[in-house]
């Protein structure tokens, strides 16, 4: 029997992140993080299969600044990612300089369908 | 990128350019014609002596290319440098020459003494118009003194007079000086005008380029506005769409019975989801506030009369259960007309601030809109207490004489600012990231705000902070 795969759930809103993870914990092993800071604390411990991150939390683009770092690391470069935005793509990435190397990575909209989260988390891990 | 200021010389140099680089071309050609001269005068029955007319032709032509290598080599290697000046001094050695070259072929064809003269006027009209008038009234001057010696050099024999129309010399001392005070007369006259005439076109090109650079300035700066609104928008809908999502999915998650709904976890949600309804709530008022500031801003009626200290004391007396829960002490010290009044204690809470406002201290008045000058002192002071700890003392200072506009400072011992966010902290939701750990409630709009009607108020605001060192803000009229 396989252990259940890890996930690091990154938000600043503590109802959001309870959603979340009351629907990600059934399948998955669910930690989280309120910034991007503890986020980065707590990385190595962890050591999570996916990273989910939201977009912005204490300021405009501290998902993107964590993304980039944890894309730089040795350690966390293979990790996938996924970047939960309020609003859109386009207009988050347009607020910050151009990294094309998350790119790839998935973007979902808040507030995201259960169904469509655990579908995309599947499709991540399975890479 | 060109500069965008352009110089008055600056504002002909692409006509400049244009005659100047023309007249090279036109050159081949007049040189060309000069050498067949001697062949087409005399089918017309003028004759006239070839040899000096076939080397001026020739000399033309040689000096027309030495311009246009120089042109070549050092002026259109480096188009974006070459500078008016390049320009008038090509123009100016080009019309030394031909005025050189004209005049000798006049000579010998004996043209002073004819209409021919003329054909010198072509380039006196050329000259004053790229050239600058000084310079153009002494080549009229150098050279009608020249024809003029001349003419009494022939006169007297010791030059030959080579006469056009193959008659005999007629012309006297009078007749050359009444011609040479014409020709002085008319020449400077035509340079006078054209003078005139060109730089009150380059003056009216200078003012249409003046209103044009204007235009483009305040077409930028409207750009920047739109963007700026555009983006205020923007993040403006993604503020309000992150707690709804939040009270979206947790109303999901318990319409889909995810969790047991009688559970202690379904109903910490439903409260997480019911304070994030009241924070999108206060972001929506928030909004709303500073919309209808912004738009009654432009109406600018700062017609009322407003008591400072009147308006201060009502704004702590308004907050007071605040202040109490925290056991903050708001010290006011009033400095009006070099008195110096003294409120170390707070209202307290059933006293009546009827009773109060009776014993402030004399009027310090300023015109304004006291609706929003209240909302903007009371955005300040209630930051003070809400980043305040418990137990902690709030400082506001008011400075008023008949000298100087009043200042306030208004200064606690809070969290402060992070240094980094200092700069952007009257921006739209922008917030300190201690702020938000230490108050979560907060909608980053209250400073904007502040800032808006101090504006509207022709006052300046300021702040000094740095992180666990308090905050102090900085309002004068």
């Amino acid at each position: 029997m396989s252990e259940k795969k890890r996930i690091l759930l990154v938000d600043d809103d503590p109802t959001f992140v309870e959603t979340t993870k009351i629907v990600l914990e059934q399948t998955y092993d669910v930690r989280t993080a309120a910034d991007g800071k503890q986020c980065l604390d707590i990385i190595d411990d962890v050591n999570p299969d996916l990273i989910i991150l939201d977009v912005m939390m204490r300021h405009l683009g501290e998902g993107l600044d964590v993304a980039t770092k944890l894309k730089s690391y040795e350690k966390t470069k293979s990790i996938p990612i996924i970047m939960l935005t309020g609003v859109s793509k386009v207009y988050d990435m347009s607020t910050q300089v151009d990294d094309s190397k998350y790119m790839s990575d998935v973007w979902l909209e808040k507030p995201v369908e259960p169904g469509k989260l655990l579908e995309e988390v599947k499709k991540l891990l399975e890479k | 990128m060109r500069n965008n200021k352009t110089s008055f010389d600056e504002v002909f140099l692409e006509e400049i350019k244009y005659i100047i680089l023309y007249s090279i071309k036109l050159r081949w050609v007049i040189g060309c014609t000069i050498l067949l001269l001697p062949i087409i005068l005399p089918i017309f029955g003028f004759f006239i002596k070839p040899a000096p007319i076939l080397l001026t032709g020739i000399a033309t032509l040689l000096y027309n290319t030495i311009f246009h290598f120089y042109n070549k080599k050092f002026i259109e290697i480096k188009p974006e440098r070459a500078k008016i000046s390049d320009y008038s001094r090509l123009g100016r050695i080009q019309i030394l020459f031909d005025y050189i070259a004209l005049a000798v072929t006049l000579y010998f064809i004996g043209a002073v003494h004819t209409n021919l003269l003329y054909i010198l006027f072509f380039h006196i009209v050329l000259g004053s118009i790229i050239l600058s008038t000084g310079y153009m009234y002494l080549m009229v001057i150098i050279s009608l003194i020249g024809f003029y010696v001349l003419s009494i050099l022939e006169l007297n024999a010791f030059l030959p007079y080579y006469n056009f129309y193959n008659l005999p010399i007629t012309f006297t001392y009078k007749s050359i000086t009444t011609e040479f005070l014409f020709h002085l007369a008319i020449l400077m006259s035509s340079v006078f005008i054209i003078s005139f005439l060109t730089n009150k076109i380059k003056s009216d090109n200078m003012k249409i380029q003046r209103a044009k650079d204007n235009l483009e300035k305040n077409y930028e700066a409207m750009k920047a506005l739109e963007i700026r609104k555009s983006k205020f928008m923007r993040y403006s809908a993604h503020q309000l769409r992150s707690p709804l999502a939040t009270i979206l999915s947790a109303l999901n998650i318990l319409t889909a019975k995810m969790i047991p709904l009688d559970s202690e976890r379904a109903l910490n949600l439903m409260k997480g989801a019911n304070q994030r309804g009241k924070a999108l709530l206060n972001i929506v008022n928030s909004l709303l506030d500073l919309s209808r500031i912004r738009e009654e801003r432009k109406d600018a009626r700062l017609s009322e009369e407003i008591n400072i200290v009147e308006m201060i004391e009502e704004i702590i007396f308004s907050i007071i259960e605040q202040i109490g829960n925290k056991e903050i002490k708001v010290i006011r010290v009033y400095n009006i007309m070099g008195r110096k009044y003294e409120y170390p204690h707070t209202i307290k809470y059933h006293e009546d601030f009827k009773t109060h406002k009776e014993n402030l201290p004399p009027d310090c008045v300023v015109a304004g809109n006291s609706e929003h000058l209240r909302h903007g002192f009371y955005n300040i002071i209630e930051n003070a207490v809400k980043y305040s700890n418990v137990d902690s003392k709030i400082f506001i200072e008011l400075f008023c004489d008949e000298y100087k506009m009043p200042e306030i400072i208004i200064k606690d011992e809070g969290i402060g600012i992070d240094q980094e966010f200092l700069d952007d902290i009257f921006l739209e939701f922008v917030r300190s990231p201690n702020a938000k750990d230490f108050e979560n409630e907060g909608t980053g709009l209250g400073l904007p705000l502040a800032k808006e009607v101090f504006d509207e108020h022709n006052a300046t605001l300021r702040v000094k902070s740095n992180v666990g060192q308090g905050t102090t803000f900085f309002i004068r009229f």
